[in-house]
């Protein structure tokens, strides 16, 4: 089986078949990264196929100073980030508000709606982050590579959005506590 | 930097072996409202992981084969007419067989015109960009005003055509409300909502109407039906208006 760096490396050398069987390969992540980065499978669809195409055509400026996979990762999390900027993209599922008299939330059931739900209220570059390492499992360094950014941001980044997190899930027991520092 | 964020940080490794990470250490070890704090939000930091876990357990599987747009042709691409073409004054025959005999969609004019937004003049040189949907498709705009009709055999008998003539002007001004869809990359999102619904690929697009409103008829290759989508497929949906598949 050819590694991914020759199967970029065919496909710049006109190999016809060699970029599809690089993207069967990786297109379910590639597509998990875009569909939890936008929350909506068409948008995600839509940043997925245009991701692609980009880097159909720009394999020629691959370097190899990165996995392939990271290199496909970053335009696809590049795709997916304009794509907030440009639409400003709001919340696609509200978060439900719980309080007495309402019906208990079934957490075991709705635990990945209501995450799904928190994090599209996370600004997108600490979404972004998050789901690269909490979620895809990439390592700070490779997310870094991905996005672009220091380690340090990275971190910095995926703490934030987990501290929100942590709000807009109600995993605080005792908020105030937060509010009794200076 | 507020204290919730530095805690955040701090929790999160960010501020490691900097000074404002030693800083945020004494805070927590000298005082004890941070020290609180600080238990507090790790707590729930172990929560959120954990939810982050269950959702990254879930499966998410692609709704299309995003590699099928660069996969070679399945056949050498030659330079062919468009079956509208080719069926002449007898495009109802035509789509009939398209359509598997389940519905009749006729046309009532033969007049057709290929403009080929594909290139269809065999394969690509390498490099260049792959054929998106909208490069595959066949298109012709003919403003043809189409019918649902009976099925073959009555189509044969009566021989009547189910639509009428609504001339040039008309036809071209059904085309115009399809503006949008003559875009390549509108067209490209628009056949890949198809795709999604119907899991292929139309093979031609014609420019036209359907029971009066501005449509494209897309037909597939193998006889497997057709598909009327309305001048805002890919917006939200294809847009689909009829299917016979």
């Amino acid at each position: 089986m050819r590694s991914d760096a020759e199967l970029l490396t065919a496909h710049a050398d006109g190999d016809k078949g060699a970029f599809a069987e690089l993207v069967r390969r990786h297109q379910s992540r590639l597509w998990a990264v875009a569909l939890r980065t936008l929350g909506d499978r068409e948008e995600a669809a839509d940043a997925l196929q245009d991701a692609l195409l980009s880097a159909y055509r720009n394999a020629d400026k691959f370097r190899g100073e990165a996995a392939v996979t990271t290199w496909l990762h970053r335009i696809v999390v590049n795709a997916c980030l304009d794509r907030v900027r440009r639409k400003q993209a709001r919340p696609t599922v509200p978060l439900p508000e719980s309080g007495p008299g309402e019906p208990a939330v079934d957490t075991d059931r709705d635990t990945p709606m209501l995450v799904r739900a928190a994090l599209q209220e996370l600004p997108a570059e600490q979404r972004a982050a998050l789901i690269l390492i909490d979620v895809q499992g990439f390592s700070v360094a490779d997310a870094a590579e991905v996005l672009g950014v220091a380690e340090g941001t990275v971190k910095s980044r995926c703490a934030r959005g987990r501290a929100k997190l942590a709000v807009l899930l109600g995993h605080l027991r005792n908020p105030s506590l937060l509010d009794d520092v200076s | 930097m507020n204290m919730y964020d530095s805690l955040a940080d701090y929790a999160g490794g960010a501020l490691d072996g900097t000074p404002e990470g030693a800083a945020v250490a004494a805070r927590i070890a000298s005082d004890p409202a941070w020290r609180a704090a600080y238990e507090e939000l790790t707590g729930a930091l172990t929560l959120v992981q954990a939810d982050l876990a269950v959702l990254a357990a879930q499966p998410d599987e692609p709704p299309r084969d995003f590699a099928a747009p660069f996969e070679p042709p399945a056949l050498p691409q030659t330079r062919r007419k468009s079956q509208w073409a080719l069926a002449g004054g007898s495009l109802a025959v035509v789509l009939l067989a398209l359509a598997g005999g389940t519905f009749l969609l006729t046309g009532s004019d033969s007049s057709s015109t290929t403009r080929g937004m594909s290139a269809d003049n065999g394969d690509a040189p390498a490099g260049a960009a792959p054929q998106s949907y909208a490069e595959r498709i066949r298109v012709t705009a003919s403003g043809k005003d189409y019918q649902r009709g009976p099925a073959l055999g009555a189509a044969k008998s009566t021989d009547t055509p189910k639509s009428t003539s609504r001339g040039e002007a008309e036809e071209q001004s059904a085309v115009a409300e399809l503006s949008r869809l003559r875009d390549k990359p509108a067209l490209d999102r628009c056949l890949a909502q198809v795709q999604r619904r119907h899991g292929v690929v139309p093979e031609a697009a014609d420019y036209a109407r359907f029971e009066g409103r501005p449509a494209v008829i897309l037909t597939f290759s193998g006889s497997t039906g057709i598909v009327v989508v309305g001048p805002s497929c890919g917006l939200s949906g294809p847009d689909e208006i009829y299917s016979s598949r």
